[in-house]
């Protein structure tokens, strides 16, 4: 099939390339379309903790892009409150087909670690990252202290 | 003399027939030959407006309706008065305003208040009050147009008196009466001094909203008539012989004695008006391809007040208005404020009752059925004028009449030498007959569109009609030489002409069943609408049948049709079976709102065949009396029906990134995406495989067989997997609607055919709107920027809805349906930049982030600015 063969690939590619920044992927084994993992951002104020995201995958894969959600809450100008976010390289008019999923995720971290308040979700968020920064990082770094889940050994590492 | 000296008639226009009911009749124009001939420009500029380019602030109150025409079934309306401030010249809007609504009234009492910065010369005010309608497109109940010249202005000391007008039709087929309340007048200069000083917002703004500031104008004009309110249920009529007379729809009787005010409260009809509201508030949405066209230009039709400046800026007649109100209030009395002149041609049965179907259906000011439409485009092409011809009979010796270029009538003192508005006979200054002026003819949109091609000349015809004279080769023709100039015209429509004179043929073709009952009766419950309607439709065996004349009744409704229960009929049976809720049909993208066959019909529905060919009936229905289905189809549908193959363009149009990905596939080389060729279906969660060929899971996607792998692609996706279905619905409707009568149109056409065009309804997206940041709906940015989407044409309100949301279309059931990337969502406006920055736009969440600008003009400028420079624009698949 077409969606399933090409998911269980990258799958098993992202697997064995054991990605620092993105650990604990987890695939129901009924369900190859919905993946859940631990992303771990570089850049503080994020880099004190982990933030779950889940990726769904359309049956019309890869033909359609695949859909990202935060699981863990997150004080970030272009996540809105309900976990959703605005990626590029998965929008309807920038999407290819040969995009792997390993890329979908090194740019959402890339977006996390480094936010665009030119393209808010939350405008007042970018508005305080913009005008207070200090405030800004105390905020975040409070918020993904309260919620974030913890870094595991392996991750730990990071700085 | 001859009037071809002046008016050479060429080939290919019938000659001038000699009737007296036009202001430019050409036997006028041949008496005053000779000034007609010398005119030169400049000579007669009386159109020519006075350099006055200084903004006024208008003063309007809406204060009442009267004795308003009865559209609501349960014998009362909901009227609103919706006010434009419009160009005099073309009609364009520049400022929209609408009053509240008032329930079941034929009395509203409005009480509201605006202000309109205008600029007298140039501006006019065009008052409609329409019936609010859940159900069908609002009614329409007649409108009343004010030039600004000449009206009181405000001063200390000085009362100015309400005025009352008497309502007038668009078309002729409008059913208007009653009179509008309302009082206007300047506000004097020292306050637009110290606004201009103090208030940028309003400055710019162009107008603002003040809600009613009194309740009670100091004086009621002198003119006040007295008003007898009818219960709900109660119709006022006429008979033949004029005589009024009072039917009780519910108790079904007559009487000639006015029924006395009953003290039911207002909200007697709260079952009926829950009805209403639990059906869907989208019935308005669907119009046919000419009504547009006549909202467009309706304004322009009856123009009845009069009051010109003269070249110089001498006012001609100072009380030129008030001369002007004093005949309509003249003529309302005559009327007696009830009935009308389209009243004509209804009989009353032996029970009281008026059969007035086929008038009612006639003269729906709605404009839904094809028959509509052509109507409208006829009264396009040779508007009738409702002011009567003037005519040169009884002017004083050495008196002359002419028309100036705007196609008023002006006389002559041939004595005196001089020229006059006044006609010497009545005193009275002549009327502006906008409806046969060239500049405001419903092509005026080219006529500001530069000049003819050298050697072109344009003439009214004396049916009214405009017609083109090429001097060069000696020729006439209908169609502005312009037209085919598509700098001026814009981008071929593909329809418009063609479509017209296709649905002329296809009408022509249909014949009349013979040896049929007269008519077939379908009984259905609101509640089983769908059911019942299988039912009824699929047990008839004899086609013919279907085509004979639709009586449709509703159970447990009072059986009395009023002309529109079919039309309410296939628009509720359209919500039903095309609802994805059922199964038998399904949105084509997540993303967009056009509906596809499911391929898994079967899976819900063990007939779903007999389901097809039953739908294919009733849209074969629907084409053979006129009617439209609520709903619209993905283009490979439409092409399906015509038996026209479907190309990878026809996905762009149904699902974009389905479309990119195969258009990625075509420009690289898809041979690292893996991909085998065989395709993945999912239906209820399973997930299943489909190969595209045998042994198509063996064989790999690569550069060289990837035009095939598409081609496969768009076969399955479009054709294979609902070619059952689709022969089942051709089978329904090929049997009212021949294959080769449907052949005549192209796939847009169809599409006009079957499901006219989308209207998108305002009051539905701005309450299934949500706010953000500081914005709320009362916020005076967001006040501004509803009141900009009122004032954008439909096709500015689509391009608006498609920046923001990523599609053009609404979703079947209403805005409150929207889809964002991630599941429902609400159209959404934020808070956000500062009024440097374009509004923008984030499609995956619906959601636009509006600065907060500083007045109602900016952001218009910024909004337009940011949709038209935002990319792409696919018009309305």
């Amino acid at each position: 099939m077409a969606a399933t063969r090409r998911l269980q690939k990258e799958l098993g590619d992202l697997r064995a390339s054991a990605m620092k920044n993105f650990t604990n992927i987890q695939v129901d084994e009924s369900n190859i379309l919905t993946w859940q993992g631990l992303i771990l951002p570089d850049n503080p104020p994020y880099n004190k903790g982990a933030f779950r995201i889940e990726i769904n995958f359309p049956a019309e894969y890869p033909f359609k892009p695949p859909k990202i959600n935060f699981k863990t809450k997150i004080y970030h100008p272009n996540v809105d409150e309900k976990g959703q976010v605005c990626l590029p390289i998965i929008s309807a008019e920038n999407w290819k087909p040969a995009t792997k999923t390993d890329q979908v995720v090194q740019a959402l971290i890339a977006l996390v670690n480094d936010p665009e308040p030119e393209h808010p979700l939350r405008a007042d968020l970018a508005e305080e990252f913009l005008k207070d920064r200090k405030k800004f990082l105390k905020n975040a770094e409070e918020f993904t202290k309260k919620h974030a889940e913890k870094r595991r050994e392996s991750s730990s590492s990071n700085e | 003399m001859p009037h071809t000296l002046t008016y050479p008639m060429y080939a290919g226009v019938e000659s001038p027939q000699r009737t007296r009911s036009y202001t430019w009749n050409s036997q006028h124009r041949s008496a005053s030959r000779i000034l007609q001939a010398n005119r030169r420009p400049g000579r007669f500029s009386l159109t020519e407006p006075v350099r006055d380019e200084a903004t006024h602030k208008l003063r309007l109150k809406v204060i009442a309706g009267h004795q308003l025409a009865k559209k609501d079934i349960f014998g009362a309306s909901d009227p609103y008065v919706r006010v434009d401030l419009n160009t005099i010249n073309g009609d364009q809007i520049i400022d929209s305003a609408l009053t509240k609504t008032k329930k079941k009234t034929l009395n509203p009492v409005w009480e509201e208040e605006f202000i309109f910065r205008v600029k007298p010369v140039e501006h006019k005010l065009v008052l409609q009050v329409f019936d609010e309608n859940r159900l069908t497109r609002d009614d329409f109940l007649g409108m009343v147009e004010l030039t600004l010249i000449n009206l009181p202005k405000e001063q200390e000391g000085r009362t100015i008196p309400v005025r009352r007008y008497l309502l007038r039709p668009r078309s002729q087929r409008s059913r208007v009466k009653g009179t509008l309340e309302v009082y206007h007048a300047y506000i004097s200069d020292s306050s637009i001094v110290d606004n201009d000083n103090g208030d940028t917002a309003s400055d710019s703004g162009g107008w603002e909203m003040v809600q009613s500031t009194n309740n009670s104008p100091e004086e009621q004009s002198a003119d006040v008539m007295f008003i007898r309110h009818l219960p709900p249920g109660w119709e006022e009529r006429q008979d033949a012989n004029g005589r009024t007379y009072y039917v009780n729809h519910i108790a079904r009787f007559t009487q000639w004695e006015h029924p006395a005010e009953s003290t039911t409260s207002p909200s007697g009809n709260m079952t009926v008006e829950r009805n209403f509201n639990t059906a869907v508030t989208e019935f308005q949405r669907r119009f046919h391809i000419s009504a547009d066209e006549e909202n467009r230009h309706r304004s322009s039709i009856n123009q009845q007040f009069c009051a010109c400046v003269c070249k110089d800026g001498e006012v001609l007649r100072e009380e030129g208005e008030d001369s002007d109100a004093r005949d309509n209030e003249i003529e309302s009395h005559r009327e007696g404020g009830s009935g009308s002149s389209s009243d004509s041609g209804r009989s009353v049965d032996q029970h009281g009752y008026i059969s007035e179907y086929e008038d009612q259906l006639q003269s729906d000011d709605s404009v839904d059925s094809p028959a509509g439409s052509r109507r409208s485009s006829e009264q396009i092409e040779s508007p009738k004028p409702v002011v009567p011809a003037p005519s040169d009979e009884g002017l004083p010796p050495g008196w002359g009449m002419q028309i100036a270029p705007n196609g008023r009538v002006f006389f002559i003192d041939h004595t005196a030498r001089t020229t006059t508005w006044i006609d010497p006979r009545t005193g009275r200054p002549s009327s502006i007959p906008n409806h046969v002026a060239p500049s405001t003819t419903p092509r005026s949109d080219l006529d500001q569109l530069g000049p003819l091609p050298e050697g072109w000349e344009e003439r009214v015809h004396t049916d009214g009609r405009i017609f083109f004279i090429d001097h060069n080769t000696r020729t006439t023709q209908w169609e502005d030489p312009r037209m085919s100039n598509p700098q001026i015209a814009g981008p071929a429509v593909p329809y418009s002409r063609d479509y017209k004179r296709k649905y002329e043929y296809l009408k022509s073709q249909l014949r009349k069943p013979s040896n049929v009952p007269n008519k077939f009766e379908i009984k259905v419950g609101r509640n089983n609408i769908l059911e019942d309607s299988y039912r009824i439709i699929s047990s008839v065996n004899r086609v013919e049948i279907l085509k004979t004349k639709l009586w449709v009744e509703f159970e447990g409704e009072v059986g009395l049709d009023y002309g529109g229960l079919a039309r309410e009929w296939f628009f509720l049976l359209s919500k039903e079976m095309f609802n994805p809720y059922y199964g038998l049909f399904e949105y084509s993208a997540t993303d967009n709102y056009t509906l596809q066959i499911n391929p898994f019909s079967g899976v819900c529905n063990e007939e779903h065949l007999n389901y097809f060919k039953f739908i294919g009936r009733i849209a074969g229905m629907a084409v053979y009396h006129g009617k439209l289905l609520d709903a619209f189809f993905i283009r490979p549908f439409y092409k399906m029906m015509l038996s026209k193959s479907i190309d990878l363009k026809d996905m762009e149009s149904v699902d974009s990134e389905y479309y990119n990905s195969l258009l990625w596939i075509k420009e690289n080389d898809p041979s690292e995406l893996e991909l085998t060729f065989c395709v993945d279906e999912e239906s209820f969660g399973h997930t299943s495989q489909r190969e595209l060929k045998p042994d198509g899971a063996n064989i790999p996607l690569t550069d060289e067989n990837k035009d095939e792998y598409i081609a496969l692609v768009i076969q399955w996706r479009f054709v294979s997997r609902v070619q059952e279905q689709m022969n089942a619905f051709l089978e329904g409707f090929n049997a009212l609607i021949p294959p080769t009568l449907v052949k005549i149109f192209d796939e847009h056409e169809l599409e006009l055919l079957m499901c006219g065009i989308q209207h998108i309804d305002v009051r539905d997206w701005k309450q299934n709107t949500l706010y953000k940041g500081d914005y709320h709906a009362n916020h005076i940015v967001v006040q501004w920027f509803w009141r900009v989407v009122l004032s954008f044409s439909n096709e500015m309100r689509s391009r608006l809805l498609q920046f923001v949301t990523g599609t053009s279309r609404v979703p079947m059931n209403g805005f409150k349906e929207l889809y964002g990337s991630n599941g429902p969502q609400l159209f959404t406006i934020e808070k956000w930049g500062t009024p440097e920055n374009y509004p923008r736009a984030h499609t995956c969440f619906n959601r636009i982030d509006l600065p907060p600008y500083e007045s109602y003009q900016q952001l218009r400028e910024k909004l337009i600015k940011a949709i038209e420079g935002s990319q792409g624009f696919a018009g309305v698949d």
